[in-house]
């Protein structure tokens, strides 16, 4: 993962760059909760001009896989 | 409890957020509260409406707040600004409806934004007093049926636009108030079909005034059946979409006007954010949904 689509996932959770990994989700960073996933979806859809389906995004196990899904829509 | 766990279980494997968000949610209810989520589980289930409904009820609500939440984030707004369009597939829709109150009522019990809500009620109100109490959209009935546990009125009196709604709040307060003789009645009533001339010791109004065009309208309706003392609390909502959200208020003073343009005054309000870690300040900077309960005078 870039540096620059971590730090965007950063700001969004208001935290500590280096608190992120590919394997960060809901279940290890406890700012990350349903409101700032979908905050974090928008963010990175306005930022590289893509479009995410709902049920691929709420299906997003880690931020890895949101990287990964990011890569082959730009 | 059994029923209780087992539709925490069946929500947790349905949805990856909300299986993270209930775990450990039983630790912070209160021995009363999951006493009563057990018996609201429990009287669904001889309605007719098993774990699987139930279940499907609460993912449903959870999935459409999500879809209109990532709809504000997108557009800054809320995806509907009419009552036409948004009363055909909720409040128009039986089966919806159903499913849409069964869910909320969970709601009350799992989200830490209506739990605050409830708990905050319960205290307010607890000894309030009068002869005549109204409730204007009691939806499942929940703070109706508090109410007449909480406070002394003569006769309570609640009304709602939605046919569903009264069916619900009828059955649900027949459940839990089965061996009171309390006085009450639920009616299927357009407010504004309301005599103004009958006069209210206390109104209250929970999480109706972003569901409809024009607020103050039904403010000023509110005042005008107030008696002179009335005990009037409101409850609405700032930037907090859902399916069947339609007037925004985005920020705390948009409320206060509107409610002071219709002749009344604040004696006290409280705000509540989703999540204990997400002050009143960030939600605001951050536009995330805050609640905010008003106690009014006129």
């Amino acid at each position: 993962m870039n540096e620059k689509f971590k730090e965007l996932v950063a700001q969004v959770l208001e935290i500590d760059v280096n608190r992120l990994s590919e394997s960060s989700n809901t279940s290890n960073i406890s700012e990350w909760d349903s409101l700032l996933h979908w905050e974090i979806i928008a963010e990175i859809e306005r930022t590289y001009k893509i479009k995410f389906t709902m049920s691929e995004a709420a299906a997003f196990k880690n931020l890895g896989e949101i990287y990964a899904a990011l890569q082959g829509k730009i | 409890m059994k029923d209780v766990i087992t539709l925490i279980e069946k929500i947790s494997v349905q949805d990856q957020f909300q299986e993270q968000y209930l775990k450990g949610i039983l630790d912070t209810l209160t021995d009363l509260e999951k006493h009563s989520l057990a018996d609201i589980i429990s009287f669904f289930k001889a309605q007719g409406f098993d774990l699987d409904y139930q279940t499907r009820a609460y993912i449903l609500i959870v999935q459409d707040t999500m879809k209109e939440q990532k709809y504000f984030f997108d557009h800054k707004k809320y995806r509907y600004s009419t009552y036409k369009e948004v009363a055909g597939h909720v409040y128009d829709d039986p089966e919806y409806m159903r499913l849409y109150m069964v869910g909320l009522i969970l709601s009350q019990y799992f989200w830490n934004i209506h739990r605050s809500m409830m708990r905050h009620f319960r205290e307010i109100t607890k000894g309030v007093s009068g002869k005549k109490y109204l409730e204007i959209g009691p939806g499942h009935g929940q703070y109706f049926a508090d109410a007449m546990q909480n406070m002394h009125f003569d006769e309570f009196l609640a009304v709602d636009v939605s046919a569903t709604s009264v069916e619900m709040t009828k059955a649900f307060v027949a459940h839990t108030l089965k061996n009171s003789s309390v006085k009450y009645d639920v009616i299927h009533k357009n407010f504004f079909d309301f005599d103004d001339s009958a006069q209210f010791d206390a109104v209250v109004m929970g999480e109706v005034l972003e569901h409809v065009e024009d607020p103050l309208s039904f403010l000023k309706k509110i005042r005008s059946v107030a008696s002179e003392n009335a005990f009037i609390y409101i409850t609405t909502v700032i930037n907090a979409p859902a399916i069947d959200h339609i007037y925004l208020f985005r920020n705390r003073d948009e409320v206060l006007d509107v409610v002071n343009r219709a002749g009344l005054s604040v004696v006290s309000y409280k705000e509540f954010t989703p999540q204990p870690s997400i002050s009143v300040e960030k939600a605001i900077r951050k536009e995330y949904p805050i609640d905010i309960a008003l106690i009014l005078k006129r």
